[in-house]
């Protein structure tokens, strides 16, 4: 380690621009080290910000949180939890609904476009839809997957966010045919990688913006695609 | 250009966010959304590859979700934290990939972007970082470019002074004497 203050502070310099590796005498410079790096942080600051590609915080918020917590597994698979969640109160979804779903058109994402995707499954893991979301239009297409139509009951999709304790209804969806809701702005969580995705088979007649009543059939989870 | 305001409160809000990203699930994503921007500029103009640095981006943000409360306020600001970890990853990541720095030709040196300061950016910019660009224009050309390409292109002595086709002991003497010149400016200007 240099002895002069002057040439401590060069050496000091050169660690912080990575020119010499640090060693064990240079534990003494880490405040002149941090200082340097503060200084020198402004070439970093003189960028121009630039928006990173949606895709990378999918990914590490998948990185980052590898597992759901207990009531959201609960939730997936207990119609009894369903239920007690609509006694507790549907309010905030059914508010958030009429700010919701609007059908919206198709058109197909732009190539490069950053897309969420789930395989909806069955408790035993049959698939009966993929649900894809595109951040960018806040578009979430559903397509059936093995799914089939039954009497007297109508799918039902449901977005569950991760720190939101009440499902949102997004809509009715056609077993036979891909259907698509376009979030509106006004929704205070929109799906990311942590949220899950539900289906459940209401009966029919009822109106949509009302609780949850039937089972639940199949649940995934959104991803980086 | 922007230039988000770093000190004060986003400053404060930052290092709330910074601290609290191993207990709060939230503070990652909001400190994700106030500075993802800036490291990503930072990276793309490091490793001059988007996949490459798509990668380290999410490598840090992984890192500071796990290091996050390793973070000392009193060694340096959030900003400075975030921007010290992506660039020694970025560092790591350009040296391991390049086998052999001397193998740079000589006389090929990169036309190091000086980006000047128009009237609008100075109203924008923060002081210190005025102060940085003002003191830098004060150094020689060769001092001036050898530190903007130690800090953006991890280049070790050795690969500055072939790229710029002199000694090592020249080299050398550019950093050293920019270093100094520069602590002494920026330590003088108020």
């Amino acid at each position: 380690m240099p002895e002069d203050s002057g040439d401590k502070s060069i050496h000091a310099a050169e660690i912080a621009l990575g020119l010499t590796a640090p060693t064990a005498a240079d534990a003494g410079l880490d405040a002149e080290v941090a200082q340097w790096e503060e200084r020198l942080a402004h070439f970093a600051q003189e960028l121009p910000p630039e928006e990173p590609p949606p895709a990378i915080w999918s990914a590490i918020c998948s990185a980052t949180r590898p597992a759901m917590p207990p009531w959201w597994r609960g939730a997936l698979d207990s119609l009894a939890v369903w239920r007690s969640l609509s006694a507790l109160g549907f309010a905030a979804a059914v508010v958030a609904l009429v700010l919701l779903p609007r059908s919206a058109p198709i058109t197909p994402s732009p190539p490069g476009r950053t897309l969420l995707v789930s395989s909806l499954r069955q408790k035993e893991g049959t698939p009966l839809y993929v649900v894809t979301y595109d951040p960018a239009r806040m578009l979430i297409v559903a397509v059936p997957a093995g799914a089939q139509p039954a009497r007297g009951v109508i799918p039902k999709l449901w977005l569950v966010p991760r720190d939101v304790e009440t499902p949102v209804a997004l809509g009715l969806i056609d077993p036979l045919a891909t259907t698509a809701f376009r979030l509106t702005i006004g929704l205070q969580k929109v799906p990311d990688c942590d949220s899950g995705l539900v289906v459940t088979l209401e009966p029919e007649g009822l109106p949509l913006d009302t609780e949850a009543r039937g089972a639940v059939v199949a649940h995934g989870r959104l991803g980086a695609f | 250009m922007t230039s988000p305001d770093l000190s004060g409160l986003a400053g404060n809000a930052l290092l709330e966010y910074l601290i609290s990203t191993a207990d709060d699930e939230r503070a990652l994503a909001q400190l994700y959304a106030l500075t993802s921007g800036r490291l990503n500029a930072l990276l793309r103009r490091m490793l001059r590859d988007d996949g490459a640095a798509a990668e380290v981006l999410q490598d840090v943000y992984v890192t500071v979700w796990k290091r996050g409360t390793t973070y000392d306020p009193a060694r340096s600001t959030p900003m400075t934290w975030l921007f010290t970890v992506a660039r020694n990853k970025a560092i790591d990541r350009l040296r391991a990939d390049r086998t052999d720095a001397n193998t740079l030709e000589p006389g090929v040196e990169e036309n190091v972007r000086d980006p000047g300061v128009t009237a609008i950016e100075r109203l924008e910019w923060q002081d210190d970082l005025l102060r940085l660009h003002d003191c830098l224009t004060t150094l020689d050309a060769n001092q001036r470019s050898a530190i903007r390409a130690a800090y953006f292109d991890a280049f070790t002595y050795q690969a500055l002074a072939t790229r710029a086709a002199v000694p090592l002991s020249t080299m050398k003497s550019w950093i050293r004497r920019g270093l100094m010149q520069l602590r002494t400016c920026l330590e003088r200007k108020p």
